[in-house]
């Protein structure tokens, strides 16, 4: 069912089993899961179905630190959020990326990569993946062609991707949404507060507002937070009337250890003989191969987690880092300016970037490629998210941006070059070139054209221990039993990889704990 | 040359050849032989010319040509520069690759022994 929340009576109660907040690829997830089951869940979105300026606008904000993208063009505000302008690049956090590792300060999921394994499996369907196979051999029985650069299997492996086409949720799940009869949809219906009980512990009521004016509250057995990473901890931080440092806030991590994934194109790869390196270009079955660290080798040489791509160097050298095509606040315009960089480059003009990667153009040999390097960034509390003091049209403080690093990622970046270097000196295949900015070692500031992928997380991060954690293994806000956080937010590290299909896999286990919590009799009732 | 691999699965067999090796002197064991596939003369200088400055106890023609050819053809000099030295060399590179940590220098990614070929022909 849908309903334009301007629509509604100034005042109305909307009352619910679960309210689910945002209704992007973790939310939608969610609510899918919910389908023709006897709960009645209320999704609120603050936008509409199609993008509109000054819902947009509600997402501005400020950026300190690390150069980064406007924070109004880098989340979708409207049904089916970021996945409005997402690449489709899916594939599995490595088991390293749950683990504690002594050299990476706060690191460490709650479980294991297993425990997703059967979520990963179930977002296959609603990413519309093909198989669940993400092992090379598989693929290379598939096509022979399909050949590993010839590099020690001790220092070096390939991880495969998978290309959602993409799915635009706000495309692909608007009618089943809304001919749900158990599923309520409310458009225009921003969260601008949540009111708790007396002590705390429990959500009691959310307040939405929009621009005409109209004020309603939601109550609900239980609140699910699913507004991305950098409107996650806004929201948990301007309901403050009660709290005052915000809810779930009593350890002061709400916004803290705010992730993204640097992108940078800082080296090269020059072969002794041209080649097409087919296998780490997106070929039918739509897979891509890209070079990963092993877990031992980045262990041995304590380094972040970071995965290459390569590009041939022609190409890439015409194509600008996306920090600077990415600059306006208007994402339709980044878009327009991407692609029309792309075209220029060498690209056509119906194809993104992703899909050069199929073109004719690709399968010729190259000799020489950028090595475009996507890597973890360090859990780090100075890179946060705050409110700032200026307000949005509907009253509630923005959010503040500080993008941060350690200098372990300056070290892992130049590291993992390295290291492929050394690899491909070892084999004979030829060399590899760094970026002047990555030669003095004792500098620690990133390379200039670092980009992000528009992958918000950490500021809501996991943790069984309330004192490193806003919210516990299953995503429930410590100290508030019936308020859980869904979306890259709750990621206590990032991998080096999109984090979009873990978010749906994060979200459907989620769903699948509310449900059981559901069937408790001790369920809260609203 | 064909590369036989230690990775799994299947892997990709490389041939190298030198590029303009017409338009260059004769090969001889101060060529860097894959690095001057891509890097222009002044660029290899420039290597050599770095790698001189930090290890600055090896700035002599002498003395790296005697870390050169050190254990190359049973130390017979009289022959140093001809084909199989220069593959025993490429051998020792591909080696010191394998063993010990590369250097940085002008951004590539190099050996020991390939350093000191280009400080070798920066004093040339």
């Amino acid at each position: 069912m849908h309903t334009d929340a301007r629509t509604l009576d100034n005042e109305s109660t909307i009352e619910g089993d679960i309210c689910i907040i945002g209704a992007g690829a973790a939310g939608i997830s969610i609510a899918l899961e919910f389908m023709n089951t006897a709960y009645k869940v209320i999704l609120l979105e603050g936008g509409g179905f199609e993008y509109e300026e000054r819902l947009q606008e509600l997402y501005d904000g400020k950026i300190t630190g690390q150069r980064y993208y406007p924070i109004k063009s880098s989340e979708l505000h409207y049904f089916g959020g970021t996945t409005g302008h997402w690449g489709g690049m899916c594939s599995l956090f490595d088991p390293i990326a749950f683990q504690k590792r002594d050299w990476v300060d706060m690191s460490g999921w709650p479980f294991p990569q297993e425990t997703l394994i059967p979520y990963y499996k179930r977002g296959h369907t609603v990413l519309d993946l093909d198989i669940f196979e993400f092992d090379l051999a598989y693929y290379q029985t598939l096509d022979p062609t399909l050949s590993v650069l010839p590099f020690d299997d001790k220092v070096v492996w390939t991880k495969i991707w998978k290309f959602s086409p993409p799915t635009r949720f706000g495309a692909k799940y608007k009618d089943t949404i809304v001919k749900s009869e158990n599923i309520h949809l409310y458009t225009y219906a921003n969260v601008v507060d949540i009111t708790a009980n007396e002590n705390i512990s429990s959500v009691k009521t959310v307040t939405t507002k929009n621009y005409a004016g109209k004020t309603h509250q939601v109550s609900a057995k239980y609140f699910i937070l699913a507004c991305a990473g950098i409107q996650n901890p806004r929201v948990l931080l301007a309901a403050n009337k009660q709290a005052s440092k915000g809810l779930g806030n009593d350890n002061d991590l709400v916004g803290r250890f705010f992730m993204e994934h640097l992108d940078v194109k800082s080296a090269e790869l020059w072969l002794t003989q041209k080649s097409d390196l087919k296998l780490y270009m997106s070929v039918p079955p739509r897979i891509q191969g890209e070079m990963a660290i092993m877990p031992q080798k980045q262990a041995e040489d304590r380094i972040l987690n970071g995965i290459v791509t390569f590009i041939p160097l022609d190409f890439a050298k015409k194509f600008p880092p996306y920090i600077e095509i990415w600059s306006s606040g208007d994402p339709r315009k980044n878009q327009k300016k991407a692609d029309h960089d792309f075209y220029y480059a060498g690209g056509n003009k119906i194809q993104r970037f992703l899909d050069y990667f199929k073109s004719e153009k690709i399968k010729n040999s190259h000799q020489s490629f950028q090595m475009a390097l996507r890597m973890e960034q360090a859990p780090n509390p100075l890179s946060r998210v705050t409110l700032s003091s200026e307000k949005d049209e509907l009253g509630v403080p923005r959010a503040a941006l500080n993008w941060a690093f350690t200098p372990l990622e300056k070290r892992s970046i130049r590291k993992i070059y390295e290291i492929i270097g050394q690899q491909a000196g070892a084999s004979g295949i030829g060399r590899v070139k760094l970026s002047e900015e990555l030669t003095d070692e004792k500098n620690n500031d990133v390379p200039t054209n670092t980009s992000g992928g528009w992958h918000h997380m950490g500021t809501t991060r996991m943790s069984n221990d309330p004192k490193s954690g806003v919210i516990d293994a299953n995503c429930q806000v410590h100290g508030i039993h019936n308020l859980f956080v869904a979306g890259g937010s709750c990621f206590p590290t990032g991998a080096g990889v999109n984090p979009t299909y873990t978010i749906v896999a994060l979200s459907i286990r989620l769903a699948d704990y509310i449900k059981e919590v559901l069937k408790s009799p001790t369920a809260t009732t609203p | 040359m064909t590369l036989v691999a230690a990775a799994s699965g299947i892997v990709l067999t490389v041939f190298y050849s030198r590029k303009d090796d017409s338009k260059r002197r004769k090969l001889s064991i101060i060529d860097p032989m894959i690095l001057s596939s891509f890097c222009d003369e002044q660029t290899l200088r420039d290597i050599g010319q770095s790698y001189r400055d930090t290890n600055p106890d090896e700035n002599s023609r002498d003395k790296l040509m005697r870390f050169l050819t050190k254990g190359l053809n049973n130390g017979d000099k009289s022959s140093i520069n001809d084909s199989e030295a220069i593959n025993e060399l490429e051998l020792r590179i591909e080696n010191e690759f394998k063993e010990t940590d590369p250097l940085i220098i002008k951004g590539w990614v190099v050996s020991k022994t390939e350093a000191r070929q280009c400080a070798l022909l920066s004093l040339s």
